[in-house]
């Protein structure tokens, strides 16, 4: 079996920095790491082929740094990974960043399943998934928890409004799966230091048959037109009293509030 | 750019006849946007044998209902549905199209807009408008909800975009009721991902209706959501908590407040170990009175709360129930 499994490079979110003036990211001072929720596609994709054999491939679309985020993908034990780089594709929205990927895709084939992980942690569209499925009008299965296959069928446990539900659909097929999933494995010391010595293939546009025009800035439907801070609308006026008298003066706060007293 | 027909749409949700809250909160955003384009409302409705709540949806300020019956549309199914929306959208070229950051909306909307060839924006805490350029500036948390962006989608339409529970208020306002009956063309064999058995676990709760919710963030710790849980029912509201809160299974995913969580405005939103990650108070930011306590003077849940106690959370919450049965024992 080959699954091709998705990751993207993103900022440590928990540590961003707003220039306060404009309101810009600072992007460069951001720590950069794999997705949190790559992380359990990747373990998804490991314990498949784990179970029925096969090859995982890594695939991330990203500047040459991505390499990065494919080599821990390796530590975890993936079999190959595949950087797809250009220029050009800066500032790709989420319509391009699945047709890419899509084509990589292509390109890797035979394969049997892509799996990606729900959203990730800086766009948070929670989009390329779903669209990776429609632009090869491949079954989509989303927000899955338990995953198997079974000869030519991918069976799933997925979350949906009020519940859980069992589905199955032929391979080929495109699966996203949440930060519940699984609990992704640690690389260890060893298998990093091997990972740092095998190859990464790379894919340019050309390779994938898509000119510049279709891709980045250019080819996105979308235009992020202004980035800003949330307003701060409170500020707290802290009752610095002993637990017994703060929690006093909050209960009736609470009981007016309610229009109890 | 494709010429649009104007229509502003709102994708509606129902279950068992009903329409969900949700989608009712959605009629409200589309008619902001719809005003504010001078474009019609039109609600689009999918199921089989579901006159009765195109009627409903008439008194929730649609101009227009678009009632598209089959007996594949039953039920929800990703491949029917998002064939039946996108054809009827490819004919009649709507301007925007709207779906609730549901599970259902949050995978059917993607799938729609990539079949249409258009872009999206998931997630979408505020919409507004600039009539001048026909464009709706679709407002959403990005980096972890570190800041917002405005994205908007200038050449291609439909302008779709998924808006989170919770982030509008239901109105009712009388439209003259116009139903469109639609039949789509589907077959079976399009389906493509087939179910197998579903389970539902959870009741539908009132989390975003709630008038008060008490929530807990990894602070308070297993022993602070048994106290938690107690404070909910004397006040007679609803638990939430944060995603560390989630993670530890303190709460169901389901009760996860914030960005990729609920959002809920309660009149009172009482916090308890949580330091106040923007990714969360997005989640209350529209909460009347907001309580925070947490043991850390400088936490930033202070810039985001009325009133904050700087203390340890069990300590506190076994004095606040106790003042709280004290009184209403006293009753
Ligand atoms: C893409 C993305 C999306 C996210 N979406 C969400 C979301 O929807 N909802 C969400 O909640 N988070 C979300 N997060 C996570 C968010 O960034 C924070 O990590 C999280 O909200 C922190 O939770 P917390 O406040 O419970 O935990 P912590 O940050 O660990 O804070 C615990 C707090 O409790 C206090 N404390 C500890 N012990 C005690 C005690 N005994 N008494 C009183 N106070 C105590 C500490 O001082 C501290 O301030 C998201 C993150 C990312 C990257």
């Amino acid at each position: 079996m080959h699954v091709i499994v998705c990751v993207k490079q993103v900022p440590s979110v928990e540590e961003v920095k707003v220039d306060a003036e404009t309101g810009r990211i600072l992007r460069e001072e951001l720590p950069l790491m794999v997705n949190p929720n790559d992380r359990n596609a990747i373990e998804a994709a490991l314990r498949l082929r784990d179970e029925v054999g096969g090859t995982v491939t890594a695939v991330s679309m990203g500047p040459p740094q991505a390499e990065e985020a494919l080599r821990e993908a390796m530590a975890m034990g993936v079999n190959r990974a595949v950087l797809i780089s250009d220029p050009a594709l800066a500032g790709s929205d989420a319509f391009v960043t699945s047709k890419v990927l899509a084509k990589a895709a292509l390109k890797l084939a035979p394969f049997d399943l892509i799996v990606c992980g729900s959203r990730s942690a800086d766009g948070e569209t929670g989009i390329v998934g779903v669209q990776i499925a429609e632009e090869l009008n491949l079954p989509q299965i989303t927000w899955v928890l338990e995953l198997k296959v079974e000869g030519e069928v991918v069976r799933a446990k997925r979350s949906i409004d009020g519940g859980y539900e069992i589905v199955e659909a032929c391979l080929p097929a495109v699966v996203t799966v949440t930060r519940d999933a699984n609990k992704p494995r640690y690389p260890t010391m060893r298998s990093i230091v091997e990972a740092c010595r095998r190859p990464i293939e790379r894919l340019s546009l050309k390779d994938l048959g898509l000119s510049p025009e279709e891709v980045g800035f250019k080819g996105s439907p979308t235009r992020i037109e202004r980035v800003f801070q949330a307003e701060r609308k409170r500020r707290a006026t802290i009752i610095s009293k002993p637990v017994e008298e703060a929690a006093r003066e909050v209960a009736l706060m609470i009981l007016r509030e309610l229009g109890k007293v | 750019m494709e010429r649009a027909c104007g229509e502003c749409w709102v994708f509606v949700e129902h279950k068992d006849g009903r329409i969900k809250q949700a989608s009712l909160e959605l009629m409200a955003k589309g008619r902001e946007v719809a005003d504010g384009l001078s474009r019609e409302l039109a609600a689009v409705v999918l199921g089989w044998n579901i006159g009765n709540v195109a009627v409903e949806l008439a008194r929730h300020g649609a101009d227009k209902v678009y009632l598209v019956e089959h007996p594949l549309l039953e039920r929800y199914q990703v491949d029917l549905y998002c064939k039946a929306v996108s054809d009827l959208a490819s004919e009649v070229k709507p301007d925007v199209i709207l779906f609730s950051s549901t599970r259902v909306g949050c995978e059917l909307a993607p799938k729609v807009a990539k079949r249409l060839r258009t872009g999206m924006t998931a997630d979408c805490l505020d919409l507004r408008v600039d009539a001048s350029r026909g464009l709706v500036k679709q407002v959403k948390a990005s980096f972890g909800g570190n800041v917002m962006v405005e994205v908007v989608t200038p050449f291609h339409r439909p302008q779709i975009a998924t808006v989170k529970p919770g982030v509008a208020t239901p109105v009712v306002k009388e439209r003259r009721e116009v139903v469109v009956r639609v039949t789509p063309k589907l077959d079976e064999r399009e389906v493509k991902v087939r179910v197998v058995e579903k389970l539902e676990t959870q009741k539908e709760d009132n989390l975003e209706l709630a008038e008060v919710v008490v929530a807990g963030g990894r602070g308070a710790g297993e022993e602070g959501f048994r106290l938690i849980r107690r404070l909910a029912e004397i006040l007679g509201g609803e638990i939430g908590g944060t995603r560390p809160a989630a993670d530890e299974g303190w709460i169901p995913r389901e009760r996860q407040i914030g960005q990729s969580g609920r959002i809920v405005s309660p009149k009172i939103y009482i916090s308890l170990g949580a330091s106040g990650a923007l990714q969360h108070v997005v989640g209350f930011r529209r909460a009347g009175l907001v309580i925070a306590v947490n043991k850390d003077p400088k936490a930033p849940i202070f810039d985001h709360a009325d009133v904050g106690v700087v203390a340890d959370v069990k300590e506190f919450l076994e004095a606040l129930i106790q003042e709280l049965e004290k009184y209403l024992n006293a009753r």
